[in-house]
């Protein structure tokens, strides 16, 4: 029995969809089939040839075609959002380039040629500026994903501009007199440390050296930011490793990416307590005790822990956040004498558990 | 009321097979169909791409079959005209029609 000829086959393969390839390669077979038994195996064989030649370019463009909205139906919306950024961005910056560019240019037949060497540094400076705004924008290529990270970027993306400023033109805009006040060179220590004040601390490369007093963590509400789905304000903090005072409230960061908050409550509040849980396969059993000061308790609630879905950041030096649980419990204080208490978290999944303790004080209330 | 969508003519020739066919419209028959009628060659990739998009439009619906010997135990790909297909099909003949009306006495048919 002859077959269909293997490399054309082989080609028409690659070319196919994989969607498609079982019923055109199936159509191929049978048409070969048909004309082997009219008109022989040499005319079958060279129509499968032909056939096959003819619709590679439509067979290909097909397969590209499937392959991009197969690939836009399975992304996210930020995804989809990143790569319009990326040719906004891509095209502003080239925008400025050639604006940039041509204006150099000009002033170059202008000045009989002595500009060009002088323009490339302030175009290789503006266009650095451009990228940094345009990151820390929203139109940054890789935007960020947390609302109140994204907030900060922003304004800090917008501080750009007046640093920019002072650095491109104070030998323009001060008098002569003062220029020597002004002068770019002396200008460096002032933007470094600004620029290090304001440079988030996860973006450090070397975190562990910067000294605390040139990068308070905690801002100011200067920061503060509405988010837009619950209206509700926050106050982003980068919670140093030691614990910092915001007012009569102590922030200190208990591991990665967890606040805690150590404060007196009055009797009359009530605590809503979050506590994350790492989770394995099995499933977990949290329990949360009130001890007195002699370690009796007080209280003991069983909260049903509510698992997360994993994150994965489409930015590859993120580490993917795995599936966590998380306790939402709702602690009346009213029924407790004021006095120090301590809080005891207990997670355990049969075979293996951990208790975490967080201390705190019920006041009298005050009238 | 909206209009069905227009087509081309290699669509119309792609429908109108597939209505000839009926329950047997898969990518042989529906090229055999066109080549046979219309007497000019239509290559396999062309005739799927216009099938893809007729699909997309929502003018007809495909369903796979089951593997059958004679295709090597591949299976078919069957298509069927969507009631918007046939809207579609019956817009572009009276707007022949009406193109034509009145114009039989001047432009003869050709012969063969």
């Amino acid at each position: 029995m002859t077959t269909p000829p293997p490399l054309a086959e082989r080609v028409l393969r690659w070319s196919l969809a994989p969607g498609d390839r079982e019923a055109v390669i199936g159509d191929f077979q049978e048409e070969f089939e048909a004309i082997r038994e009219t008109r022989g195996a040499a005319a079958a064989r060279q129509w499968y040839w032909t056939q096959t030649a003819a619709s590679l370019p439509s067979n290909v463009l097909r397969r590209i075609r499937g392959e991009r909205l197969r690939l836009r139906s399975a992304e996210s919306a930020d995804d989809r959002a990143s790569r319009r950024n990326v040719r906004h961005a891509a095209l502003v910056m080239v925008g400025v380039g050639l604006v940039i560019g041509g204006a150099g240019l000009v002033m170059d037949q202008a000045t009989g040629g002595a500009f060009l060497a002088f323009a490339l540094v302030p175009l290789a400076f503006v266009l650095l500026f451009f990228g940094l705004v345009l990151f820390f924008n929203s139109l940054s290529p890789w935007p960020e994903r947390d609302p109140v990270t994204r907030a900060i970027n922003q304004r800090r993306g917008q501080i750009l501009w007046p640093l920019f400023l002072c650095w491109s033109f104070p030998d323009k805009i001060a008098p002569h007199a003062y220029q020597h006040v002004v002068a770019r060179w002396e200008l460096v220590p002032l933007l470094a440390g600004i620029a290090l004040m304001l440079w988030p601390q996860k973006y450090w490369i070397f975190g562990g050296f910067v000294p605390a007093i040139l990068a308070p963590q905690v801002w100011s509400p200067f920061f503060s930011t509405r988010r837009e789905a619950d209206q509700r304000i926050y106050l982003p903090v980068d919670a140093p490793s030691g614990p910092a005072q915001i007012g009569d409230v102590i922030v200190t960061r208990g591991g990665e990416s967890r606040i805690g908050i150590n404060r007196v409550f009055a009797a009359a509040d009530t605590v809503r307590l979050f506590a994350p849980i790492g989770i394995g396969d099995a499933p977990v059993h949290v329990s949360v005790a009130v001890l007195t000061a002699h370690d009796t308790v007080a209280a003991e609630f069983q909260p049903v822990p509510t698992v997360s879905t994993p994150v994965e950041h489409p930015e590859w030096w993120r580490k993917p956040v795995p599936p966590t649980a998380q306790i939402d419990l709702a602690m009346p204080l009213h029924t407790f004498a004021p006095g120090n208490y301590r809080l005891a978290i207990t997670a355990t999944d049969g075979t293996a558990g951990c208790t975490k303790y967080a201390d705190f004080r019920v006041a009298p209330d005050i009238e | 009321m909206a209009l069905p969508p227009s087509l081309g003519e290699f669509e119309q020739l792609v429908l109108l097979a597939i209505v000839h066919q009926d329950d047997e419209a898969y990518g042989v028959t529906i090229r055999r169909e066109i080549e046979e009628r219309t007497r000019r060659r239509v290559t396999v990739g062309a005739l799927y791409t216009a099938l893809d998009r007729l699909e997309k439009k929502g003018l007809v619906t495909s369903t796979m079959s089951k593997p059958t010997s004679e295709r090597g135990g591949r299976s078919k790909r069957y298509f069927a005209l969507t009631s918007t297909g046939e809207k579609a099909l019956r817009h572009a003949h009276d707007t022949f029609t009406r193109m034509w009306a009145g114009l039989e006495s001047t432009l003869r048919p050709s012969r063969g």
